[in-house]
C-alpha cells in the first residue's frame, strides 16, 4: 500500500520535470493544465482568468505569485487596461485580426515599463518566481511578462555593523536592485558595469558583478566571471556562499575578500579597480581582491582630516598587535621571562596571583573563552535581556571570579583590554582572524614563552605571504614592498597628494587625479 | 612524508630549548643576596618576597630573610632551599651585600661563584656592611619602602642626585676592578642607625680594597673627593663653603655637573698625576643675610668652592694612598699612556701608588641663583 502511495506521489514529480521543458502551446487550456500541475500545492500562486473582447471572447490567464507583485500596478496597468480599454475599442476583433493579437496587447494595451515575450514554461516559472506577472492569451504560443516586482523589504537604513561618525550612513539592504541603485547613484558613468547572472538551481539567485570598465583589470573581471559561471550549487543565500566558492585558497582562516554593508565603501573599492559582487537577498557586498593590510582601513579615514586619520590608523595597527598578542605576551612574561618586567610591577603581579589555583595559561584560556562566549551570547540575546546579561557577565568575570580567587586581577585587565582592542578592527572578517589566531599565540606562549610567540608569528607571516587574492599577494603592499602605496595603508595620504590608484596588475587607468604642475 | 618528519623533528628540537616554565604561584623572587663570615663558615642570607594578596598587605612585612651557613657559598645557598617550599626566581635580585668580616678576611672565598653563576646578576649593586652582619642589615626595615633590599638600593640612587656622596658600584664593575691591575674598587658601606625608636639602614663611608681584601674605609668627606675624580660626568649633589662676607657663616652650593680629566706624566722616572676638574653649580643657600651675590663675591665664592673641592679630592687621595688602594684607576692611566713605565712598576704598583704625586686643579663657576638674585634682607 505504502509502495503504491509512494509511486503515486512520485508520478507527478517525474511529470513536472518533464513538463517544465515544454514550450508554450497555442491552446490556453493545455498551458493552464500544465502550469496547474507544475504549481500544485503552491498556495501563493494566483491564476486569474478572464476574457477580453466580445465576439468572440478571447480567454486570457494572468499568473503571478501573491506577495511578490505590486498589486496596484497589476490592477491599474494590466487588468484594468485589458478589461476596460479593450472593451472601449469599437471592434476589437477586427482590430486584432489585422495584426497579431499579442503585438497589439503588447504595444497598445498594457502600460507597464518592463514588458517582454517568453515562450517556454520554464521561463514562465522563473519570471513569476521573481515577482513578474505572466499573461497568457488564447491562441498565442508566446506569453507576455510584465515587470511588476515589488515586495515588502527593509528600507535603506544605517548599517548595523559598520558604524561611522562622519560620511554617508546608508547601508545595503536585501533587495538587489536597491543595492545596485545605491552604487549607481555614486558612480554616474556608463563605464560602471553591472553584469547580471543567475546562480543557484533552486534559489535562482540574481548575482551581479560590478566593476568600472576603464579601471578594473580586464583579466581580473574575466577571471571572476569565469569562476562565478563555474558555480553549480542548489542555493545561494548570502554573499559568503560566493566568497567561499570562488576563492583560490580555501583552507585558511585568512579571508581573501572583504564584505561590506556600505555602498560608499563599495564605490571606493570599485574606483580603485576592484570588483564588487552583490547577491540578491544579502546586504553584504563582496569586494575583491583585498589584501590583509587593507582590512585596517576604515572608510571614515577618507572623510576626516588626513592627519588625525593617519594617527587613528597607526592606533588601529597597534590595537591589532595588542589584540593578537597581549594575553600571550602576559602569559610568557609571568611564566618564563620574569626579568622582562620592572621589579615593582612584577611584585604586584606576583602578589595578585597568590592562591590562584590555575596556571596562568589555563587562567587566560578560561577568561578568553568566557569573553568569546559573552560576545557570542550578546549577539543572540533578545534586545530586552541583552543589557541584563552583559551586566551579569561583566560582574561575574570582573568581580566575583576575582574575589572568589579563581582568576587574578591583572589577567582580567589583560583580557578586557585585549577584548576592546579586538573591536578596533574595522572589518569583521579581519576581527575573526585576530580572534582565532590569538589562541594559537596563547598556546605557543604557554609552551615556549617568547620563543613560541615568535614561532607562531613567523608561521603566520609565512602562511600569509604564501596566499594571494585573485593574483594579488596577500600581504601587499608590505610584501612585496611598495612604499608609495604604503603611505596610504599605514598612514592616510591627503587627497591633494592622491595622484595614483593602488597598483594592480593590468590596471587600465592608474591616474586618479591630475595634480597641477605635475605630470 | 619526509617533509613532515623534518618539521616534526624541528618542533621537537625547539622543545629542547632551555626555557622552563615557572608559574608565579610556585615561586618566590629573590631581591638581595648577602654573604658574610660567621663562626668560621660562610653565612648566606637571601631576601625573598612573601607575596601577600593586596587585601592583606600592610599588616605584615612582605619579605622573609633566610640565613644558612656552610663551607662554601653554594653549600650555604643550597641549604636555604631545604626550608623554602618554592622555586626561586633570581631575575629581580638587584643587590649584593658583602659582610665586613668576610671582605676583611678574603674575597677569594666567594668571587669565583659570583663571577661564574648565571643567577647572580652582574648589574646588582654591591654594598659592604659596617659594624653589622649582612643578616642584620637585610632583616632591617627601611622607611617608605616595603622591601629593605630595594630600599637600600633606592637610598643609594636617590642620594646621588640630592646629596652627591656615594658612587654606586655594580657587581660587574666590582669584578672588573678586582681582576684588573691598576684599579681597585671602592664600595659604599651600609650600617644601621637609630632614628627615633626605629633602627634603619643608612649609608656610611666606603670600603676600599687592595688585592683580595678590604683594607679600610673612606669617610663621607673622602668619598666626596673620590666622586669628584670620577672620570665620568657627575651630576647633582650639594657642598658647603664658608661665606665670603662672614667666615663664621656658611654658603651652600649645588652642583649641576662636573667633569674631571686625569692625566699621567712621567718626569725623571717619577709618575705624576694631573687632575683637572671643571664644575658648574648654582648658589643654593646662605645661612645668614647679606649681599653675597655681588660680582666680586661670586668670584670669591667660586674660588672658595674650587678650594673646597680640591681639599676634598686631596683628602681622598691621601687616604687612598695611605691605604695603598688605587681606587682612582691611576694604574690604568699610566698603562695607557706609558706602557714601558707600567711594565716596570706593575708588580709593586700598590707601593708606587702611595708615593705618586697628584696635582688637583679645580675650576668652579656659579651659574644661577634660583628664584631671586638678591639676598634676603630684614627691614
Amino acid at each position: 500500500m505504502r509502495y503504491l502511495q509512494n509511486k503515486k506521489n512520485n508520478l507527478p514529480a517525474n511529470n513536472t520535470e518533464e513538463i517544465i521543458s515544454h514550450p508554450l502551446e497555442t491552446d490556453i487550456e493545455a498551458n493552464q493544465a500544465k502550469l496547474e500541475a507544475l504549481l500544485e500545492h503552491c498556495s501563493d500562486a494566483v491564476f486569474r482568468e478572464f476574457v477580453i473582447g466580445k465576439q468572440p471572447p478571447i480567454r486570457c490567464l494572468l499568473l503571478y505569485f501573491d506577495g511578490l507583485v505590486q498589486r496596484k500596478m497589476l490592477d491599474d496597468n494590466i487588468i484594468k487596461s485589458l478589461l476596460l480599454d479593450v472593451q472601449m475599442t469599437d471592434n476589437p476583433k477586427s482590430e486584432f485580426e489585422q495584426g497579431d493579437l499579442l503585438t497589439a496587447v503588447e504595444q497598445n494595451i498594457i502600460n507597464v515599463a518592463e514588458l517582454k515575450r517568453i515562450a517556454t514554461l520554464q521561463e514562465v516559472i522563473r519570471h513569476i518566481s521573481s515577482g513578474d506577472t505572466v499573461l497568457l492569451i488564447d491562441g498565442c504560443s508566446q506569453a507576455l511578462v510584465a515587470g511588476t516586482r515589488g515586495w515588502e523589504s527593509r528600507s535603506i537604513n544605517t548599517p548595523e555593523n559598520e558604524l561611522v561618525i562622519y560620511g554617508p550612513k546608508e547601508g545595503f539592504i536585501e533587495n538587489l536592485r536597491s543595492n545596485t541603485a545605491l552604487i549607481r547613484r555614486r558612480l554616474k558613468s556608463s563605464n560602471f558595469k553591472i553584469e547580471s547572472m543567475v546562480i543557484g538551481k533552486i534559489t535562482q539567485t540574481d548575482v551581479v558583478l560590478c566593476y568600472i570598465d576603464n579601471i578594473a583589470p580586464p583579466q581580473l573581471v574575466d577571471e571572476v566571471r569565469k569562476r562565478l559561471q563555474m558555480i553549480d550549487i542548489d542555493a545561494v543565500l548570502d554573499s559568503n556562499y560566493i566568497q567561499e566558492l570562488i576563492m583560490e585558497h580555501k583552507s585558511t582562516i585568512f579571508s581573501q575578500a572583504e564584505q561590506t554593508e556600505k555602498p560608499d565603501r563599495a564605490a571606493a573599492h570599485l574606483l580603485e579597480g576592484r570588483i564588487c559582487i552583490l547577491v540578491d537577498g544579502s546586504p553584504m557586498a563582496l569586494v575583491l581582491p583585498v589584501t590583509f593590510p587593507r582590512y585596517w582601513i576604515s572608510p571614515e579615514d577618507y572623510y576626516i582630516h588626513y592627519i588625525p586619520a593617519s594617527l587613528f590608523r597607526i592606533g588601529r595597527f597597534l590595537a591589532f598587535l595588542v589584540a593578537l598578542t597581549l594575553p600571550s605576551v602576559y602569559v610568557a612574561v609571568i611564566s618564563y621571562h620574569q626579568e622582562m618586567v620592572p621589579t615593582a610591577l612584577y611584585l604586584t603581579i606576583a602578589a595578585s596571583r597568590q592562591g590562584i589555583p590555575f596556571p596562568s595559561f589555563v587562567e587566560a584560556l578560561l577568561l578568553e573563552l568566557t569573553f568569546e562566549m559573552l560576545r557570542e551570547a550578546g549577539l543572540r540575546l533578545p534586545r530586552a535581556v541583552g543589557p541584563a546579561v552583559s551586566i551579569v557577565g561583566a560582574l561575574i568575570i570582573g568581580d566575583a571570579a576575582v574575589r572568589a580567587g579563581l582568576v587574578s586581577t591583572p589577567m582580567v585587565v589583560v583580557v578586557a583590554f585585549t577584548g576592546i582592542a579586538s573591536f578596533v578592527t574595522p572589518s569583521y572578517n579581519a576581527g575573526i582572524i585576530v580572534r582565532t589566531a590569538r589562541f594559537a599565540f596563547l598556546a605557543a606562549a604557554a609552551l615556549l614563552g617568547f620563543l613560541g610567540i615568535m614561532i607562531v608569528f613567523i608561521i603566520m607571516l609565512i602562511r600569509m605571504a604564501s596566499l594571494s587574492s585573485f593574483g594579488m599577494p596577500y600581504l601587499s603592499p608590505i610584501a612585496p614592498l611598495n612604499t608609495r602605496e604604503l603611505t596610504d595603508v599605514i598612514l592616510r595620504r591627503p587627497w591633494f597628494k592622491m595622484r595614483e590608484r593602488p597598483y594592480q596588475e593590468g590596471m587600465k587607468n592608474q591616474v586618479r587625479q591630475n595634480i597641477a604642475g605635475k605630470e | 612524508m619526509k617533509r613532515h618528519l623534518f618539521s616534526l623533528l624541528l618542533i621537537l628540537l625547539l622543545l629542547l630549548a632551555g626555557c622552563q616554565s615557572r608559574e608565579v604561584n610556585n615561586t618566590t623572587s629573590v631581591l638581595g643576596l648577602g654573604v658574610d663570615w660567621k663562626s668560621n663558615q660562610i653565612e648566606t642570607s637571601v631576601q625573598m618576597t612573601k607575596p601577600i594578596p593586596p587585601e592583606q598587605s600592610g599588616q605584615q612585612t612582605p619579605f622573609v630573610t633566610v640565613s644558612t651557613r656552610g663551607a662554601t657559598l653554594s653549600e650555604a645557598a643550597r641549604k636555604i632551599f631545604l626550608s623554602i617550599p618554592r622555586q626561586t626566581i633570581w631575575a629581580h635580585s638587584s643587590t649584593l651585600f658583602l659582610g665586613e668580616k668576610l671582605v676583611q678576611r678574603d674575597l677569594g672565598l666567594i668571587m669565583d661563584l659570583l663571577t661564574r653563576n648565571v643567577e647572580v646578576r652582574k648589574s646588582s649593586l654591591v654594598f659592604i656592611t659596617q659594624g653589622f652582619s649582612t643578616k642584620e642589615i637585610m632583616q632591617s626595615q627601611t622607611p617608605l619602602e616595603a622591601y629593605s633590599c630595594l630600599g637600600i638600593r633606592d637610598l643609594l640612587q636617590a642620594q646621588e642626585k640630592q646629596v652627591g656622596i656615594y658612587v654606586p658600584m655594580k657587581l660587574g664593575e666590582f669584578i672588573y676592578r678586582l681582576s684588573t691591575p691598576g684599579i681597585d674598587p671602592l664600595v659604599p658601606q651600609v650600617t644601621l642607625e637609630k632614628q627615633g625608636d626605629k633602627i634603619i639602614p643608612t649609608l656610611k663611608g666606603s670600603a676600599a680594597f687592595r688585592g683580595r681584601k678590604m683594607v679600610g674605609s673612606l669617610n663621607e668627606d673622602e668619598t666626596r673627593g673620590y666622586r669628584w675624580i670620577q672620570p665620568q660626568t657627575i651630576q647633582g649633589g650639594i657642598f658647603i663653603i664658608p661665606s665670603p662676607i662672614d667666615p663664621q657663616k656658611k654658603v651652600t652650593l649645588e652642583l649641576i655637573r662636573s667633569r674631571s680629566k686625569t692625566r699621567a706624566t712621567v718626569v725623571d722616572q717619577k709618575i705624576k698625576i694631573q687632575i683637572e676638574i671643571q664644575a658648574e653649580g648654582n648658589f643654593y643657600e646662605q645661612n645668614s643675610t647679606g649681599a653675597v651675590l655681588t660680582p666680586e663675591n661670586i668670584k670669591i665664592m667660586e674660588e672658595l668652592a674650587s678650594r673646597e673641592i680640591s681639599r676634598q679630592c686631596n683628602a681622598s687621595i691621601a687616604r687612598a694612598q695611605s691605604l695603598g688602594s688605587d681606587i682612582f684607576g691611576w694604574g690604568r692611566q699610566v698603562e695607557a699612556t706609558f706602557p714601558e713605565t707600567w711594565m716596570q712598576v706593575t708588580s709593586q704598583w700598590n707601593e708606587v701608588f702611595s708615593e705618586v704625586e697628584a696635582d688637583v686643579q679645580v675650576k668652579f663657576s656659579i651659574r644661577r641663583t634660583y628664584l631671586t638674585d638678591r639676598s634676603f634682607v630684614f627691614r
